[in-house]
């Protein structure tokens, strides 16, 4: 490189040196890696796509999803989820009261961090009203639970994901860095990392499946499979994921699945919500 | 796996320990349902392991000393395992993480 | 509790395109129940039947071949905008549903 070359890219590494540098730098930085890595990946897939998960990478099964999504078989859940909302708790009081009665804002809020919580996803937050109100909580692979977020997704779609880590919670970025550890570490007798599959493999063939990108993961849960006739929330294929690998999975809404979601979460932000879903 | 390399790993615990560590059933259940919970508590408890230290207890209680041996050496291997991964994981995570 | 029929059809030219799902457990007599470890009964549609106008345009006898929830899709050509269509249903225990809706 000539000598006027060396000493501007040196004056920009000084410059960037002294940037005021927001304690985001971390998660944001590993976002933009993260949706990049994909680009370059799959150049012709546009970025908003990812929403779709295998869909966007797989042209045979989104030919099927589409004639699926004429009639979603998703909707008798989205009609029991919207009854379920609507339903007082015992005290008199409804989940309206806690969560909001902007309905379509509900599911884009989460998931968030509180102190005395952690990780707060929607479900957490469904089943803390209900506890603060004097319900027993949902079993989180109940039908009613999965039906009221299946609800709420359809209600919220449109809205972007947009995963916050407040800067002045030291415990929000530590769940996240929490969960990214999570995604990228080896585990179970199979010796297999979240990322080993939904990086380095993607569009690879697992047995009979395409595998997709964790870009885009979370924006369409709950989702029906047709496999099972019925619905799956993000936690169930979390604890899935786990217990194919033969590690012990752990339990739904642990925290460790919480972090991971969170930590998915953070990566797709900027997609359309748009569950519940439809998959194999 | 199969009994065959069950009773290798048992004649290799039989000659490692030669020199005096116990071969006593419930003290090798013992160390080896310690070791499971070691791994359990570091989150990285294989899913197979539990169900070995049930059925060498079932052998034991039904007399087949041998077959119940070689499950509890199994699922020592399990937990060894899972045990190493844990720790070369809780830096090989970094090496993997998309830049 | 909602409807448990759902109908959606597209006319085009002359014919309609018909979808509908409904809601049926549809079991086959031979699963288990996974708690109790009882076989669960019996219990799927048998009858299927679409009208138009009052006429009879499809009966469908179904059996332990359809899974739950079944999913039907037919086209009928000689419908129009204002039509009625009538779907209704006949299961194995005697139970029935129908739902009714006004071609657009």
């Amino acid at each position: 490189m000539c000598i006027r070359k060396q000493t501007g890219v040196l004056a920009l590494l000084v410059l960037v040196a002294f940037l005021p540098r927001s304690s985001l730098a971390g998660p944001e930085e590993d976002r933009l890696a993260f949706v990049a890595h994909y680009q370059a990946r799959f150049p012709e897939v546009p970025l908003a796509e990812y929403a779709n998960g295998i869909y966007a990478l797989d042209a045979d099964a989104r030919a099927q999803w589409h004639s699926i999504e004429e009639f979603p078989p998703y909707e008798f859940s989205i009609e029991r989820g919207g009854e379920f909302w609507s339903a007082p708790l015992p005290d008199g009081t409804h989940l309206a009261d806690c969560l909001g009665t902007e309905v379509g804002a509900i599911r884009a809020r989460h998931p968030r961090y509180a102190p005395e919580l952690g990780v707060v996803t929607l479900e957490l937050a469904i089943n803390t009203c209900r506890s603060a109100a004097g319900a027993a909580p949902l079993d989180y692979s109940d039908g009613a639970m999965i039906d009221l977020t299946a609800y709420l997704a359809f209600e919220s779609r449109g809205r972007v994901l947009d995963t916050r880590i407040p800067p002045d919670e030291p415990g929000a970025l530590a769940a996240y860095e929490a969960g990214k550890q999570f995604y990228y570490s080896k585990r179970g007798q199979l010796n297999f990392a979240c990322a080993d599959c939904h990086i380095t493999s993607v569009g690879q063939y697992v047995r009979a499946d395409r595998i997709g990108p964790s870009l885009g993961h979370p924006t369409h849960f709950p989702v029906y499979r047709s496999k099972l006739g019925g619905m799956i929330s993000l936690h169930q294929r979390l604890y899935g994921c786990v217990r194919d690998v033969r590690a012990k999975p752990f339990e739904l809404q642990s925290e460790a699945y919480r972090n991971l979601e969170y930590f998915l979460s953070y990566m797709s932000n900027g997609l359309e919500i748009n569950g519940p879903g439809a998959r194999k | 796996m199969d009994r065959a390399l069950a009773s290798r790993y048992l004649a290799a615990v039989l000659m490692v320990c030669a020199g005096g560590c116990a071969t006593d059933f419930d003290q090798r259940l013992e160390e080896t349902e310690r070791l499971r919970l070691d791994a359990a508590a570091r989150g990285y408890e294989w899913i197979g392991t539990e169900g070995l230290l049930e059925q060498a207890r079932e052998r034991a209680a039904g007399g087949d000393t041998r077959a119940a041996l070689a499950l509890v050496e199994q699922a020592r291997f399990q937990a060894e395992a899972a045990l190493q991964q844990a720790e070369r994981e809780s830096e090989a995570w970094k090496r993997r993480v998309v830049k | 509790m909602a409807s448990k029929i759902k109908v959606k059809a597209r006319i085009k030219d002359d014919v309609a395109d018909v979808q509908s799902l409904m809601m049926h457990p549809m079991e086959t007599g031979t699963r288990k129940d996974p708690d109790t470890g009882e076989m669960v009964p019996v219990h799927h549609i048998t009858q299927l039947t679409f009208t138009l106008n009052g006429d009879v345009s499809l009966v469908a006898n179904l059996s332990t071949a359809v899974s739950k929830n079944p999913y039907f899709r037919y086209k009928i050509r000689g419908a129009s905008a204002g039509d009625t269509l009538k779907v209704s249903w006949v299961d194995n225990l005697g139970q029935a549903d129908e739902v009714e809706t006004v071609l657009k």
